[in-house]
């Protein structure tokens, strides 16, 4: 079982320099900027500024630009948001931290109801088995 | 789990209308929004109406529903239908959150960050993923208390299987992260089906061996519920296993298309064949028609990617189209259609039947197959009263006499 297991995390890890960003992957990423109030995301839109986004993005993987570059220069451009995903820094942290550490508090505390209701439960049966044998010698 | 199950329909319906509340008001920008919407109110007044009429009849029945059973072990059958209430608690506090974020955001710095679908996938695939091992794990794990030697003998084969699943996937392209564990998980839930459900047959055949067909029908016919769930389990697989065959062979391409050009996507060729402009319902359509071949042989005449344009709205919107052939669903996508040409988005999703029999065919059945369970308790309970009720008048009859 161990021996598949590393065949199985040899193989993945030399999976993972072969997986490039992708200009659709960039591009799902992005609001549209229309200013007639488009709600739609680049990847998927037909106004003109979309179109536009598209080519830049084409560009600037042709060009060689990371992610995080492409992002900077078209929240420069175009205004923070355009960003479809919030980045991880300032006060957007929050959007990211928050719904895992609320999953986990609220896991804790069901955790520790259960457990009290658990123990409280086997104090019972306890006392009741107790009960029982006693009444057997009586 | 009455109580449990109450809170969780009520939240449920609140927030399917807090998401109504949410896009027809236009509190969030949306394509749904209303032009001039005034329904803001009327929702949240309905909303705190259930809200408070729903808290008070819980108060007033709580005694008939709260619940009594306490679960044994947090590694037991009881313990992971919590764990897998959880995880759908989490997946919607996802959205709500995903939902609910920009409102803060203008709060509290002046301006709207829109949570898009990244952070959705982000937090949700790997929810999925857990739901996914659990739905594997939950057939073989033990009622009340599980001990690591029942686990290790109902889990080391299965969870074997998963791993050379994956090993196997891989030399086949299936080199995503997500789309190796999507491979194990898969393998993992059927497998430990497929040993639960040999077990079940083969304590029918113990009871009375009737041959081999026979024996899986009244196992099927005695274990309804079970095998209706397992069909439930077995369609949610069909889906995610289509959804990850999609992340992993799904090939798309936009061209700029002219008349009589054939463009190739994967094994199929679209030749554009014309471009139809017609009015219809208060709107103009503009469609590019295909014809589709698949290695030379026609498989598909007329298929569309149609722009609707709205004169009066002064808006243009993109209908995407969806062919279903053979295994395969093909997306048309027109970014842009002219008399004499178009760009279009194709886009061939592979394995994309198991979706819609999996989501439809097999869910309804498996629900179905559960219900039946419905009927003989109740007969039994008719029959039971009437046996009462003529006990009743046989005894009331003597004494008389």
């Amino acid at each position: 079982m161990r021996k598949l297991i590393a065949v199985w995390f040899f193989l993945v890890v030399s999976a993972v320099p072969v997986l490039a960003v992708t200009e659709e992957e960039i591009t799902s990423n992005l609001n549209c900027p229309d200013k007639e109030g488009c709600t739609m995301i680049v990847v998927d839109c037909t106004c003109p500024s979309s179109l536009e986004i598209k080519d830049k993005v084409r560009a600037m993987l042709d060009q060689g630009l990371s992610e995080k570059q492409i992002y900077n220069k078209l929240s420069a451009e175009y205004g923070r948001e355009v960003l479809a995903t919030p980045p991880k820094e300032g006060f957007d942290w929050l959007v990211w931290v928050a719904l895992p550490a609320g999953i986990i508090v609220g896991g804790v505390v069901v955790y520790k109801i259960s457990r009290k209701r658990m123990d409280e439960n086997e104090l019972f049966d306890y006392e009741y088995e107790k009960f029982l044998k006693e009444r057997e010698k009586l | 789990m009455k109580f449990w199950n109450i809170l969780l329909i009520l939240f449920t319906w609140e927030l399917t209308v807090y998401g109504t509340l949410l896009t027809r008001s236009g509190i969030i920008a949306s394509v749904h929004t209303f032009g001039q919407s005034v329904t803001a109110p009327y929702y949240i007044n309905y909303m705190v109406v259930v809200f408070a009429a729903t808290l008070v009849l819980v108060a007033w029945k709580y005694n008939s529903i709260q619940s009594k059973k306490v679960f044994e072990s947090f590694v037991s059958r009881e313990a992971s239908f919590l764990y897998n209430n959880w995880i759908f608690i989490a997946s919607a506090a996802s959205v709500l959150w995903g939902t609910t974020y920009p409102l803060l955001s203008e709060a509290f710095r002046g301006y709207k960050v829109m949570v898009g679908p990244s952070f959705y996938n982000q937090v949700n695939v790997p929810l999925g993923i857990a739901l996914l091992f659990l739905m594997g794990i939950c057939p073989l794990i033990a009622w009340r208390k599980a001990s690591v030697s029942h686990l290790n003998r109902n889990f080391s084969k299965p969870l074997a299987a998963a791993v050379i699943a994956m090993i196997i996937a891989f030399p086949l392209g299936v080199r995503d992260f997500y789309a190796q564990i999507a491979v194990a998980g898969s393998v993992l839930v059927a497998s430990t089906h497929f040993v639960d459900i040999s077990r079940i047959v083969n304590k029918q055949k113990k009871l009375e061996d009737k041959g081999a067909l026979k024996n899986i029908s009244s196992a099927f016919w005695n274990n309804r519920r079970t095998f209706g769930g397992y069909m439930c389990h077995l369609a949610i697989l069909m889906i995610i296993v289509a959804a990850a065959g999609a992340v992993v062979y799904e090939q798309a391409q936009t061209f700029n298309m002219r008349i009589g050009g054939t463009y190739t996507v994967g094994a199929y060729d679209f030749k554009l064949t014309k471009i139809d402009q017609y009015t219809k319902n208060n709107k103009d359509v503009s469609a590019a028609l295909f014809d589709v071949s698949k290695n030379g042989d026609s498989i598909l005449t007329g298929a569309e990617a149609r722009m609707y344009h709205y004169a009066k709205q002064e808006s243009t919107n993109v209908k995407p189209m969806a062919y279903t052939v053979g295994v395969d669903d093909l997306y048309f996508s027109a970014q842009a259609i002219t008399a004499d040409g178009a760009t279009v988005k194709i886009k061939v999703m592979p394995m994309m039947f198991l979706m819609w029999i999996g989501g439809f065919y097999v869910l309804i059945l498996g629900i179905l197959v559960c219900l039946s369970t419905v009927v003989p308790v109740r007969q039994k309970r008719i029959s039971g009263d009437v046996n009462i009720n003529q006990n009743i008048k046989k005894i009331t009859a003597e004494s008389t006499i």
